[in-house]
């Protein structure tokens, strides 16, 4: 309901005001391209991918030199996590995008099933993440990870 | 003038909005997705539940010019799904609402947002207001309330509320010696509402204050400065009585030097125990130093070594040990040939070793790595393909039977076809990995391959396919087994204007595990309808 009521009132303020200025003739406004979920889910498929078929010099370049708190930590256990079994899957969904600036924050939950050579089952794993990217000289590199990480 | 006339003057439905247009513009997507699901053999290793799951998002984007040079922008996303790896709630779920009225100075901010202030004192999604006001060029100022979402039943976790301020100035606008000199100051508290869920024996509210004051200087010429220094306040339910409050600092401090040859920049890093960050999380004790040197020998030659240094364990540590790391990597980035530099080659080696206080019970170990890769373009035929391989050791001074040594080997190529004029892509990646442990003369031989492709049948419809296999023969017995993961997908686009698109997909994913017991098929049958307007 409080939904359904925030959406009403989102349309309301939007729509009459927008009537009255457009009969008074008043110009538009320059409208910046809305692309951030889908610019949100190529991040995070060319990082898992990347993450997949693992090799230090391709991970560690999509990790921004800001990385918080620890980059090489980062780097170190996702190698680590990656050395320990294969990746049989790994299937993500996005719940939130939220740009700030040249950053992009990507909330979502995510699937992970991997074979560790020590064990005869594959272990599933799920989680709920946050990824901050941030546009570094016009590359997105992974500057923060909060929750659950998925490496 | 007719209605609909009209309407389509007010909402502008679709275009690029610049120019003198209407002064409303509405955009968004709605998408329609239907699962069937189907798995048997061991279904407890699959991710999906037999049945039919459908997944209905809806985007929408406003903006509206107002007032002044003062816009509106509005962005709301729902969704409604059956699917539990989706959502575990089934009614509409409105994942996202955003609301901003800004100018080139200010922006109020509502709704879901990023709160940024710095690495130490902000930097998280939040649900609430949020305000910047910028009421000269030299200054800009943040305000923040806002929760970190919702109070959890099932978690008994509390709501936990955030308010902070942060202050920007920059001096020196129009000096010779500086291209920028930042200084800012930020407080930020966050406190659980003790009142928001029914408490638990181990529910605890906390509160938290973070004081930090951060810049960045930089100088005309190849001399810059980042840094923050910081202090956490906190206190919880658990803290003795009369309640102490922790006290810690954290400081992180970057110069660096630039020019067009070199580049060089240190790190220092220090977390003292008890620091608690935003989130009134413990941040782990840390004191840092990162050296980065890159030099470029010329335009196709270049280099980048880090040696990287830190330990924890610092006084008041709640850690029962230290733990040391040292950590260098040198990489080479070379375009050899001269008339042709598409084609790249990065070898690159690293040492990490980590020593111990206790190395009876720690992860003491050293891990060496030595890799080459390399890519190229032929562009008489349009084919890209490359090559890498890594070595990877890792020795485990506790745990001698841990210790591990790793190849890689992996191939790639794509290119593009023409076949009966349209176009035909065609991508392959097959790798090799071979692991085997230091008491075991065996490999662990894994085997995959990627392969995917896509023809465009006609303008607006599009085959793509994808297969994966990977196959591993494992050192350990009755441990191989099969994954062989294919899927193929028709995409029709119906409008290209809007990008309305109908997809059907089928996908296959079989796992054979040598003692048949673990192994399960699934298969899945797409249909999925989207547009954007």
């Amino acid at each position: 309901m409080r939904q359904i009521i925030i959406v009403s009132l989102f349309f309301s303020c939007m729509v009459m005001p927008a009537m009255a200025e457009t009969q008074a003739g008043q110009t538009a406004v320059i409208v910046k391209p809305m692309d951030d979920r889908e610019q949100a889910e190529k991040l995070l498929v060319g990082i898992f991918d990347i993450y997949r078929n693992y090799s230090r010099d391709t991970f560690s370049a999509l990790v921004s030199e800001n990385f918080a708190p620890a980059r090489a930590e980062f780097i170190d256990t996702a190698e680590k996590d990656y050395a320990a079994g294969a990746v049989l899957e790994l299937n993500f969904f996005i719940d939130q995008v939220l740009p700030a600036g040249k950053k992009l924050a990507i909330q979502f939950k995510w699937e992970k099933k991997t074979k560790p050579g020590n064990l005869d089952h594959p272990i599933l794993r799920k989680g709920f993440a946050q990824f901050m990217f941030e546009n570094v000289k016009g590359k997105w590199l992974l500057g923060q990870v909060i929750g659950n990480s998925p490496f | 003038m007719p209605l609909s006339v009209h309407a389509a003057e007010v909402y502008y439905l679709g275009g690029t909005g610049q120019g003198n247009g209407p002064a409303f513009r509405l955009s968004g997507s709605v998408s329609q997705q239907v699962i069937h699901n189907d798995v048997s053999g061991n279904i407890s290793k699959s991710f999906l539940k037999r049945g039919t799951d459908y997944i209905s998002e809806t985007n929408l984007n406003v903006v509206k010019k107002l007032l002044g040079n003062y816009s509106l922008e509005g962005q709301v996303f729902l969704r409604k799904t059956d699917d539990p790896r989706v959502d575990v709630r089934r009614d509409v779920r409105m994942k996202q609402f955003d609301l901003k009225i800004l100018n080139p100075d200010n922006l109020y901010e509502f709704g879901d947002f990023y709160g940024d202030f710095s690495p130490f004192a902000l930097g998280s999604s939040l649900e609430g207001a949020h305000a910047v006001l910028s009421p000269s060029s030299s200054q800009k100022y943040q305000v923040v309330a806002a929760r970190t979402g919702e109070a959890d039943t099932t978690t008994s976790r509390f709501q936990r509320n955030v308010a902070g301020v942060k202050a920007d100035h920059q001096f020196f606008l129009d000096s010779t010696a500086f291209s920028n000199f930042r200084m800012g100051v930020q407080a930020v508290t966050v406190a659980d509402d003790s009142s928001s869920v029914e408490r638990a024996a181990s529910t605890k509210d906390i509160i938290n204050t973070v004081l930090s004051t951060d810049g960045e200087i930089a100088w005309r010429g190849p001399l810059a400065l980042q840094y923050e220094v910081a202090h956490s306040f906190y206190k919880d339910e658990t803290s003795a009585e009369p309640r102490n409050t922790d006290q810690a600092n954290a400081v992180r401090i970057k110069p660096s030097f630039s020019t067009d040859k070199w580049g060089i920049g240190y790190l220092y890093y220090l977390a003292q125990p008890k620091f608690y960050s935003d989130q009134g999380s413990a941040m782990p004790d840390k004191i840092q130093h990162q050296v980065n040197v890159d030099y470029r020998f010329s335009q196709r030659f270049s280099v980048n070594m880090v040696e990287n240094y830190y330990w924890d364990h610092l006084p008041g540590s709640s850690q029962t040990k230290r733990t040391t790391n040292n950590e260098q990597y040198v990489s080479i980035t070379a375009q050899p040939m001269e008339g042709r530099t598409s084609f790249v080659v990065r070898p690159y080696v690293s040492y990490a070793r980590k020593d111990s206080d206790d190395p009876a019970n720690s992860a003491e170990g050293a891990t060496r790595m030595a890799g080459i890769a390399f890519n190229d373009l032929i562009q008489a035929i349009g084919l890209n393909y490359g090559a890498k391989y890594e070595f990877r050791s890792y020795k485990d001074y506790a745990n001698g039977t841990a210790s591990d040594y790793f190849h890689r080997i992996g191939f790639n190529a794509s290119r593009d076809f023409k076949v009966w004029q349209r176009r035909l892509y065609l991508a392959l990646e097959p790798n090799i990995d071979l692991r085997r442990t230091k008491t075991d003369t065996n490999y662990d031989v894994g085997m995959n391959l990627g392969a995917n492709g896509q023809y465009d049948i006609s303008e607006r419809l599009f085959l793509r396919g994808n297969h994966t296999l990977s196959d591993m023969n494992a050192a350990r017995p009755s441990s191989d087994y099969v994954q062989t993961r294919t899927s193929s997908e028709l995409d029709f686009m119906l409008n290209q204007a809007k990008t309305a698109h109908f997809i059907t997909r089928y996908e296959y994913n079989h796992y054979i595990f040598e003692d048949g017991q673990q192994s399960y098929n699934e298969n899945r049958i797409i249909g999925k309808f989207f547009i954007n307007f």
